[in-house]
């Protein structure tokens, strides 16, 4: 299943947000739907706005992959919205909330089997500037780029090959949550990638994975999406197989 | 990379994922009786060309051919594509420095250079006839909890009635070893480990486990059709 979405910020500053997310040739092949899922949304704590966005990759081996990808993003996305509406609450409570919510939303079906990575970005209003919280749990990268330059997380860990990852539903530890929090100032950009795209892009191109991804910034809305599933469909590497998902959100700046 | 028309070209790796192959093979003295070691080296090759042939999946699969005999380990093959591999015959002599073969297997597999990140998890297939003649306790255990090529997939075949169940069993575990007392049981256990990896090759998933067949009758080794 393809899909795609996107938002202009018109709330206080300018600033886009879109994504797109593919199934891989593998998964065609053998008519199995795409297991990765994505979301990008937005809301309002005390008249400010939130950014959330978030990826989630099924488990390739795993029977229900794509409902533990769909049920991550929406546990994220309620955790986050929970989270935010308690001032001062750490982190931690976000992670273990998420986890808790995942495991609702999977609780008709073998969690094991519902195995999915996880990566989030929120962005809340912090005294006239912005806090940035990145998560990720398994492969894949998040990544960001302001003034300070780029920063990553993520990624696959050295003792790990490719789809070899923990995950929700996996045995894992809470320290294998990687966590992030900054305080942003000025633009700034964050790049969610699912494992299908993060493998084919070395942590040096990423900047210029942003700049191709700038440029849709420029399309009209209706051809955003498309071009961007054209170009993941049409994914230059040789044998690429897996399910490509990414998400981009620029706030600040024009 | 130019400043102007950027495409994904420009931003991605030009080489698909890796699907790295080991074979462990042993080449002692004892290799050489009753034809083993002919039988080894025709289901190599057909290995070799059915993996060289092997287009239709997402994955490239590479292959490294590690020798051991005498008193040392040593890369018959380094690992490449296996298109690429020009594979000559091995000959048979000396001891069984299986301790030897299995630490310059935990440095291969440690090598990021040679098996990347986003390579698929390797397999690694061990064939001896024999007694270890050196250490092999310590490598092994350094093997089994390096962080890495402990999660290799690890098959083992005892070729004849004299090799070490207990190393062999120690490396792979009980469920993936198995005994060949004929040239055809040789040929059976290749020809299965060619398919499992071709097959993963073009599999959406890849990281399955795999169960190995039984191996069928024993005629003896000296029954070679090659």
């Amino acid at each position: 299943m393809t899909l795609t979405s996107e938002e202009a910020n018109g709330h206080q500053e300018s600033g886009r947000a879109f994504g797109a997310s593919v199934a891989g040739s593998a998964h065609n092949a053998a008519k199995l739907l795409n297991q990765d899922a994505w979301a990008c949304t937005h809301w309002l704590v005390d008249r400010e706005t939130v950014y959330c966005a978030v990826v989630c990759d099924g488990l390739g081996s795993r029977r229900y992959a794509r409902e533990g990808a769909l049920a991550g993003v929406r546990a994220a996305k309620r955790a986050a919205r929970q989270w935010t509406r308690a001032p001062g609450a750490p982190i931690s409570l976000l992670v273990r909330l998420l986890e808790v919510l995942w495991r609702l939303e999977v609780a008709s079906l073998p969690a094991g089997e519902c195995a999915t990575t996880c990566l989030m970005a929120l962005v809340l209003p912090s005294r006239g500037t912005r806090r940035l919280v990145m998560l990720a749990l398994g492969d894949g990268l998040a990544a960001v780029e302001s003034g300070e330059g780029l920063r990553t997380l993520g990624g696959r860990a050295a003792e790990q090959f490719s789809n070899v990852t923990v995950g929700l539903g996996t045995p894992h530890h809470m320290d294998d949550w990687q966590v992030r929090d900054w305080t942003m100032t000025g633009q700034f950009r964050v790049l969610l990638l699912s494992d299908g795209i993060a493998d084919d892009v070395t942590e040096e191109n990423v900047p210029e994975l942003f700049r191709w991804l700038a440029d849709f910034e420029r399309r009209p809305t209706a051809a955003r999406g498309k071009g961007l599933r054209r170009a993941l469909r049409n994914w230059p590497v040789p044998g690429h197989s897996d399910d490509k998902t990414l998400v981009y959100l620029r706030l600040g700046g024009s | 990379m130019t400043r102007g028309k950027l495409t994904l070209r420009d931003i991605t790796v030009n080489a698909p994922r890796p699907l790295p192959v080991l074979l462990l093979l042993d080449v002692s003295g004892s290799m050489a009786e009753d034809g083993k070691l002919a039988a080894l080296n025709t289901a190599v090759r057909d290995m070799l060309h059915t993996f060289a042939q092997e287009q239709a999946g997402g994955a490239e699969i590479h292959i490294a051919v590690l020798a051991f005999g005498g008193l040392e380990a040593r890369l018959h093959v380094p690992m490449k594509p296996a298109r690429e591999v020009k594979f000559e015959a091995l000959e048979a002599k000396g001891h069984t420095p299986i301790g030897a073969a299995l630490t310059l297997t935990t440095r291969i597999l440690e090598n990021h250079d040679l098996i990347p990140g986003r390579a698929y998890r390797p397999t690694v297939v061990l064939v001896s006839d024999g007694v270890p003649t050196d250490d092999w306790e310590g490598p092994l255990q350094r093997l089994l909890s390096s962080p890495r090529a402990s999660k290799a997939v690890r098959l083992a075949l005892a070729v004849g009635e004299d090799a070490d169940m207990e190393v062999l069993s120690g490396f792979a575990g009980e469920n993936h070893v198995r005994r060949a007392a004929e040239a055809r049981q040789l040929r059976r256990f290749f020809k299965f480990v060619t398919m499992s990896v071709t097959a993963r090759s073009r599999s959406a998933t890849p990281e399955q486990s795999l169960t190995l067949p039984d191996l069928g009758t024993d005629d003896g080794f000296d029954d070679l059709d090659l």
